[in-house]
């Protein structure tokens, strides 16, 4: 996909500390492209610069945090702030097309029937609307390799649970508060479950070790014994 | 036959190096040492590179049985420690100076008297699994492979290469360096020199008074990710509704219930909560350093203030190699 970075607003500069510089595009609207974040990741990423140890993207920012040792905050903030106005005008590739098979059952899906019923409508008609869905990877963060999704439609806008669960199985694929995500390990976890899938999604021995990066899109492919007309009795 | 054997682990002994940098946009922490000038400093006395694998003690350190000759060197915490020699002649472990073991000593641990974490740095480093390019232990993700967690009596540890050291005789040096002035327990309050966080101004004035002058102490929810503060509630008349961005250690975080956080090595590299303030480089080894119920001041900085003092501590290590380069 191409992304064509030519928004006119420029971000701020904002220091964390001496050893990161945070590059924050604030009030973004609706319409700011969401792949522009990523995007500029990347550009910084693939400067190499001396000292610089991880670029970190946010929702609506890019943190570049590096050895105080080796470079001075100041003179890197400068420099990023001038490459971006020249990037402003950048047109570049960024994100792949990743499909995730994700299956919804009564033992992946324990909080399907109240999602689908919060949006008013029935658990099929639910996961089609998940299947129709095209998700982009705004970041990475929480754990190891647990994208945020952005896409979800208003209606399965749901807030987390009052109480998280004390563990969430590794895979289970999950929204909360207007976003999606997918557990790579097993861990505690307030979001709501709706179905899981097989793929690994972190693994340190695998190059990249993380499935998704900041920027690809992910659709979901549905599969198990909740999808479609099959066994409709299964959900009770 | 392995180069260690672990008879008694210590209250939470890990192995740790460099850290893990450039995968923070893949969700992993940076970790590495809670006191990095230690681990420095340790592995220079042990003539290693700097981040060498070492071991890094909290609490109460390990008691360790060296199945070769080595050279070690301990840095960071005072922690009382002894040499058992094959003999049964049992000798003081001195901090900050290399010291040379013959094979079949036991290396003993005892309580840290000043400080929270010992560094224990061996010629040529610990070896062992890694995972994403360092050695550091990293116990939520369990990184590295299955030794990501903390040393249990009974584990074997390796040293990478040939990593004799010595002659088979004890050998302890008249002279140690020490490079961080660490307080005794219940000792007086540190003072954290802090940059300026992008939602500081967001305080209210009380509160900016009482981040200012307070003096907050580490609850005993405290370990390699963070420090739970207590002490000042702090309060913003609007909390800002904020989505995860970055966060590094030594980011000064408040927490819906107007308590701070300081977020340590293991700290995820993103957060959702406002950022106060962010310790500055050169603090951040004696805020390693820290323990439940120590209490901590935080005094705000200007960027020239934290270049200089990351310049002298530079400076001071310099001055080690310098040292060492002429022993």
């Amino acid at each position: 996909m191409i992304v064509k970075i030519d928004e006119q607003i420029l971000p701020t500069v904002v220091m964390l500390g001496d050893a990161a510089v945070m590059l924050r595009w604030e009030c973004v609207d609706e319409d700011f492209p969401e792949a522009t974040i990523p995007a500029i990741r990347q550009l910084i990423s693939e400067l190499r610069l001396r000292g610089v140890r991880d670029v970190i993207p946010g929702f609506e920012s890019v943190t570049v945090c590096f050895n105080p040792r080796q470079c001075r905050a100041v003179e890197l903030a400068e420099f990023l702030t001038q490459q971006v106005r020249v990037w402003q005008t950048v047109e570049r590739t960024c994100g792949r097309e990743v499909r995730i098979s994700v299956r919804f059952s009564c033992e992946d899906s324990p909080d399907l029937m109240e999602v689908a019923s919060f949006a008013g409508m029935s658990v099929q008609d639910c996961i089609r609307v998940l299947a129709g869905c095209s998700f982009r990877v705004r970041m990475i963060g929480f754990a190891p390799g647990f994208p945020y999704l952005s896409g979800l439609p208003e209606c399965l806008r749901i807030p987390r649970l009052a109480t998280p669960r004390r563990s969430v199985p590794a895979g289970s694929f999950a929204i909360a508060a207007g976003q999606a995500g997918i557990y790579p390990q097993s861990s505690p976890g307030g979001w709501r479950l709706l179905g899981r899938t097989e793929q690994i999604l972190f693994d340190p021995c695998r190059e990249p070790p993380s499935l998704l990066q900041a920027g690809d899109v992910v659709r979901i492919d549905p599969c198990g014994p909740l999808v479609g007309g099959g066994i409709a009795g299964a959900v009770r | 036959m392995s180069a260690v054997t672990v008879l008694r682990a210590g209250t939470l002994t890990t192995v740790q190096d460099g850290g893990r940098p450039g995968y923070g946009h893949l969700g992993v922490s940076v970790s590495g040492p809670m006191d990095p000038l230690s681990l420095r400093l340790a592995n220079l006395l042990a003539g290693n590179c700097e981040d060498s694998a070492v071991l890094e003690l909290t609490l109460v350190g390990p008691a360790l049985l060296w199945h070769r000759s080595v050279r070690l060197a301990v840095a960071g915490a005072t922690m009382s420690a002894c040499i058992r020699l094959p003999d049964g002649s049992e000798v003081e472990l001195p901090c900050g100076c290399p010291v040379e073991v013959p094979a079949g000593s036991v290396t003993d641990f005892g309580e840290a008297q000043r400080g929270c974490r010992g560094y224990l740095a061996v010629r040529g480093g610990f070896g062992g699994a890694m995972t994403l390019g360092s050695r550091s232990a990293q116990l939520r993700s369990g990184f590295p492979g299955n030794c990501g967690r903390r040393l249990e009596r009974g584990d074997e540890l390796e040293l990478c290469g040939d990593s004799e050291g010595g002659n088979g005789e004890l050998v302890v040096p008249g002279w140690f360096v020490r490079l961080l002035d660490l307080p005794v327990r219940g000792g007086e309050t540190q003072v954290l020199r802090c940059l300026p966080g992008l939602h500081l101004t967001q305080l209210d004035s009380p509160s900016m008074d009482r981040l200012g002058n307070g003096v907050f102490e580490l609850s005993t929810d405290c370990d390699r990710m963070g420090y739970r503060l207590t002490g000042p509630v702090l309060s913003m008349p609007t909390v800002p509704q904020l989505r995860s961005e970055a966060v590094v250690p030594g980011t000064l975080q408040l927490s819906p219930d107007g308590r701070l956080l300081m977020l340590m090595a293991d700290c995820a590299p993103t957060g959702g909560y406002p950022r106060v303030g962010h310790v500055i480089s050169a603090d951040l080894p004696g805020a390693g350093q820290l323990r439940p119920g120590d209490r901590v001041r935080f005094r705000m900085v200007s960027v020239e203030q934290a270049d200089r003092a990351l310049a002298e501590q530079e400076r001071a290590i310099a001055g080690v190699r310098a040292m060492l380069a002429c022993v």
